[in-house]
């Protein structure tokens, strides 16, 4: 054999103890050079052999050991799960004939397919995380794929089929011909870097982005276009001396797009994206990932949005998230980032198009970055660089509705993907939008909130001067005394004669001012603390439950008039806040009748109808949307479907138009009580009947106001008043407990347990026999977590749809 | 210096969510590490001892293990969590793997359980430039003969080449597992590449010469 004598002297070496700094030459290039690999870098050899000419023998096969090592350890589909079931895939899998493989992602591989039956071409993904998934996730990611399925619209890829042949899980759609907005970035971004070091010819590749570019996808009317189309340009933006720039100065590319044509067309792109989406949250289904990869544009300029349904399951899949996966945590929104997946509502898909919408824009990431906590980070924390401050060329209109849509906090953004289109329209039309750049006291406010417990104290000050009442400790404590003495008064007075009731209204209205505050400073606090949600909830059904008594008793014969409306208000905000939008819509408009002294029968006849409804299945409608609830009721995928549909409309019907005429009213609430009445008679028999235990077990004392509960136990007067009573308190302790000083853990659990103790009160009141029945009634405990799906909208801002007061 | 032995985001934050008593979170938190445990325990079991031992048995029982220490390291973390409970699961493998050789009496052959297809590709890379005449042997041969090279290394060497290329570990992660520097770690990773890469010549040679 030939013998190669730089081998030899290199095993010579390694034998003696001089060897060591072989060693660690060896280890710090094999370092690196793996480093680079789990990058997805792709470190060429050659490149440490020419840098160290003596041990290239020896690195050469080092390195190309580890290069081979390295991908078992980091590709996905090399885990050791989904070792063996995603094989290269050759031949049929049930109908579909593989023709090649067109690309692969996070998510898996995409084949170019024929499905037989039909002699047509499809795009067959496979999915290999399916494989992890097992029971139940399985089978929620069958009733999410199928839900996916059953979306029609002309800017959603449609899905022909679902399916699973030998232990391979797929997902057959159509065949799009076009690319990936990922794609078109990429090469945007490539093209703008060419043209700003030599003013070349274009040299785009790719069809999709010369025509993006040149504005020939732009779909509107000859007359209608402003701006004649422009030959792509691109060209270096000078550095602003802006810190940030210059920080990103060394990272970034620095070029952009210039030309206004294609600002246009993207807008385009975001209109359809934004509609295809607001179609889906319709439906009940939202996408959880939208990214560049996963929307596709034609060469005929339309855009298709693809992979619907999936990344809910990804999500609760056990694969080790690795670096392809990167590429979904950079569109992720905050609530995604920072895991509270009990948040993460159809309002995540608004962020993702807006981040999306801003690279395009700008061809730089909005949240810059290579490590996955470090993205995390900035997601959660870091407001994104203004497109404006990388390329003064884009349209200041564009940037603000942008940075709406992908504002930090799901309430800041556009309350329906409809919304975000409309802007986007009415921007191609050179009309004013609706979003509005941030006000000075807005961007504090976002400053503070990231700051908390900096400013807590001082956020507490400017509430409590924003609410016109004198800041400090110590008279809050004061004040909260006096409001306790206030209440119980109150409370006492109720057994008296109504005249006598009438002569602390006065003190009330303060109490109630005092009792405003604190639910809603409370309220505030808890909203960011997944833990505290199930408690956050108690709160705002105590406060409710609490308005309405008060309601109840105070009379309305104008004395009372401005707080007999602003507790209507209240509860318009508090049934708001649990998703009960057409209860709070009611509330809304008696608080509009009392303050306009113009009675209207015809509306008061709904009220009453509405109310009876709400009063009845408001409750266990609500319960339905609960992830625990609909698993325990074991609901179909049509059940699914239904209550999400119904769920967002019951959110968005209103918010459109804060100035409804009443007539659009009525048919909204109608149609609504139609959704609602068909939900509960699509319940099964046995489904139904768990819902009312469930209700029962989670009511606390409340529950004990159901009439049909009431009868069941065949409670007596004496009992139904000290359930009162009972009830009283229980509402008294839940509204009381917290403190201006943010809540601690320990006050919350306090409250959790005076609820639950009260039910306990309450079941020491009944006699052994009807204790019985109770147990007999209630069933099973429930073990599921029931959590509020909406974060809280209270606080500084009004809601949008609240009335201006005359 | 890139700074990846810290915990992740998710990690950090269920770590939070369970000292503030939310214990769905445990769950959650254990879910999303045992793919990678139990990769970890799948290597370095010997295939003879598999019919008898599921490597996710000893994942869960090291994660029981885990689970009474939780609140220890709760209060004082001394590392990454990932990396605390690795070092769990790997000392209760070694336990097991002690136990059961203990029972056999008798020497267990240090065969490591590579994916087949890696290790023959990894045999190929290695031999292909020397000066053996790869081609010539049996494919399953030379994949049993990797797997006994790696198997042949000296325990330290053969559980950097599995800490860093087949778990994915960092050099930092790695030194702060075995407490040694940063560049020891990296000699040390070296000196097993080298030593590997000279078993894997010394053997091939005699049949090359055949």
């Amino acid at each position: 054999m030939k013998s190669d004598p730089s081998h030899l002297s290199v095993n010579a070496c390694s034998e003696d103890n001089a060897s060591g700094s072989l060693e660690a030459i060896i280890g710090q290039v094999a370092d690196e050079f793996t480093e680079r690999l789990y990058h997805h870098e792709q470190p060429q050899i050659e490149e440490y052999a020419q840098r160290y000419p003596h041990l290239a023998p020896v690195l050469r096969q080092v390195l190309s050991a580890l290069q081979v090592m390295g991908c078992t350890a980091t590709d996905p589909l090399m885990n050791d799960e989904a070792l063996g079931t995603a094989p290269a895939l050759r031949g049929c899998l049930g109908d579909f004939r593989i023709l090649r493989e067109i690309g692969r992602g996070g998510m898996g591989i995409v084949y170019e397919a024929e499905q037989l039956s039909l002699g047509r071409r499809v795009a067959l993904k496979v999915l290999p995380f399916a494989a992890t998934l097992h029971g139940k996730q399985l089978q929620r990611f069958k009733h999410e794929a199928q839900a996916a399925g059953q979306l029609h619209h002309t800017n959603i890829v449609p899905v022909h089929a679902v399916g699973c042949e030998r232990g391979v899980h797929y997902y057959a759609m159509q065949l799009i011909e076009g690319q990936t907005l990922a794609a078109v970035i990429h090469e945007l971004r490539g093209q703008a870097m060419l043209q700003a070091e030599d003013d070349g010819p274009s040299v785009l590749s790719s069809e999709v982005a010369t025509r993006l570019l040149s504005g020939q996808l732009l779909r509107e009317k000859a007359g209608q276009a402003n701006d004649v189309p422009t030959p792509p340009t691109a060209r270096r933006v000078p550095s602003a001396p802006a810190a940030e720039t210059v920080a990103r100065a060394g990272l970034s590319t620095e070029c952009s797009i210039v030309s206004q044509t294609y600002f246009r067309s993207v807008t385009q792109l975001g209109v359809q994206a934004a509609e295809a989406l607001e179609h889906a949250h319709d439906e009940g289904v939202v996408h959880r990932d939208i990214k560049p990869a996963n929307l596709l544009v034609d060469v005929k300029g339309k855009l298709w949005i693809t992979d619907f349904g999936l990344a809910h399951c990804q999500s609760s899949g056990n694969l080790t998230l690795t670096g392809d996966l990167l590429g979904t945590v950079r569109y992720m929104s905050p609530e995604q980032a920072a895991g509270k997946r009990e948040l993460v509502d159809y309002r995540t898909d608004i962020y993702s198009l807006g981040v999306t919408l801003y690279e395009l824009l700008t061809l730089e990431p909005a949240f810059p970055g290579s490590e996955r906590e470090e993205l995390l980070r900035k997601i959660s924390c870091d407001e994104p660089l203004p497109p404006r401050r990388l390329s003064r060329a884009i349209p200041a209109d564009l940037e603000t509705i942008v940075l709406k849509a992908m504002a930090k906090r799901p309430e800041e953004r556009y309350v329906t993907a409809r919304e975000l289109a409309e802007d986007l329209r009415r921007f191609l039309e050179h009309k004013p939008i609706q979003a509005r750049r941030p006000t000075l006291l807005e961007r504090a406010a976002k400053w503070s909130r990231r700051h908390r417990g900096m400013v807590m104290s001082a956020v507490v000050v400017l509430m409590l001067s924003a609410v016109g009442f004198a800041a400090s400790t110590v008279l809050i404590a004061r004040e909260k005394a006096n409001t306790e003495m206030a209440y119980q008064r109150v409370t006492e007075e109720q057994s008296r004669t109504k005249a006598a009731y009438e002569a602390e209204v006065r003190n009330f209205r303060q109490a109630r001012r005092m009792l405003d505050f604190f639910s809603q400073v409370s309220a505030e606090e808890l909203a960011d603390k997944p833990d505290a949600q199930e408690v956050r909830r108690k709160l705002l059904e105590a406060a409710l439950d609490y308005y309405q008594n008060f309601i109840k008793q105070c009379p309305d014969d104008g004395s009372t008039r401005e707080e007999l409306a602003q507790s209507h208000l209240r509860v318009a905000n508090l049934l708001h806040e649990m998703g009960a939008r057409a209860g709070a819509l009611l509330a809304l408009e008696e608080a509009r009748r009392i303050l306009q002294k113009k009675p209207n029968p015809e509306l008061e006849q709904y009220s009453s109808t509405l109310r009876l409804n709400w009063l009845r299945n408001g409750g266990p409608l609500l319960l339905l949307e609960q992830r625990s609830v609909q698993e325990e009721l074991k609901f179909s995928p049509e059940q699914l479907r239904q209550v999400g549909r119904l769920a967002f409309r019951r959110r968005t019907a209103f918010w459109d138009n804060p100035n409804l005429s009443l007539e659009r009213w009525r048919t909204k609430f109608e149609e609504l009580a139609a959704q609602e009445e068909a939900v509960l008679k699509s319940l099964q028999p046995q489904q139904a009947k768990r819902l009312k235990q469930i209700a029962w077990q989670e009511g606390g004392a409340s529950a004990f106001s159901d009439g049909e509960l009431q009868e069941a136990l065949q409670l007596n007067g004496e009992q139904l008043r000290r359930i009162e009573a009972i009830q009283a308190e229980a509402r008294r302790s839940m509204l009381f407990i917290p403190g201006p000083r943010g809540p601690r853990s320990e006050d919350w659990r306090k409250a959790a347990d005076s609820w639950r103790n009260a039910r306990d009160k309450v079941l020491a009141v009944l006699t052994a026999d009807q204790n019985e029945i109770w147990e007999e009634l209630i069933g099973e405990p429930f073990r599921g977590q029931i959590r509020l799906l909406f974060p809280s909208s209270f606080g500084l801002r009004p809601s949008p749809w609240m009335p201006k007061k005359p | 210096m890139e700074l990846r032995a810290e915990n992740s985001a998710e990690t950090a934050c269920l770590l939070q969510q369970i000292r503030n008593g939310e214990r769905v979170a445990t769950d959650q938190l254990f879910a999303r590490h045992r793919p990678e445990l139990r990769r970890l325990v799948r290597l370095r079991l010997d295939p003879k001892l598999r019919p008898r031992l599921d490597p996710s048995d000893v994942v869960q029982e090291a994660q029981m293990e885990a689970l009474r220490r939780l609140n220890d390291y709760l209060q004082e973390p001394p590392m990454p969590f990932r990396l605390w409970l690795r070092k769990i699961t790997y000392d209760r493998l070694l336990m097991v793997r002690r136990q059961h050789v203990r029972a056999e009496r008798r020497t267990v052959e240090r065969d490591v359980a590579l994916p087949d297809q890696s290790s023959l590709l990894l045999a190929q890379q290695l031999l292909a430039s020397g000066s053996s005449p790869s081609e010539q042997l049996a494919k399953r041969e030379l994949s049993r003969r990797v797997n006994r090279a790696i198997g042949e290394l000296a325990e330290s060497d053969r559980e950097i080449l599995l800490m860093r290329n087949f778990e994915g570990l960092t050099n930092r992660e790695v030194s702060q597992l075995l407490g040694i520097s940063l560049a020891a770690a990296s000699q040390r990773y070296g000196r097993a590449l080298l030593r590997l890469r000279k078993i894997l010549l010394d053997e091939s040679l005699p049949e090359g010469q055949s």
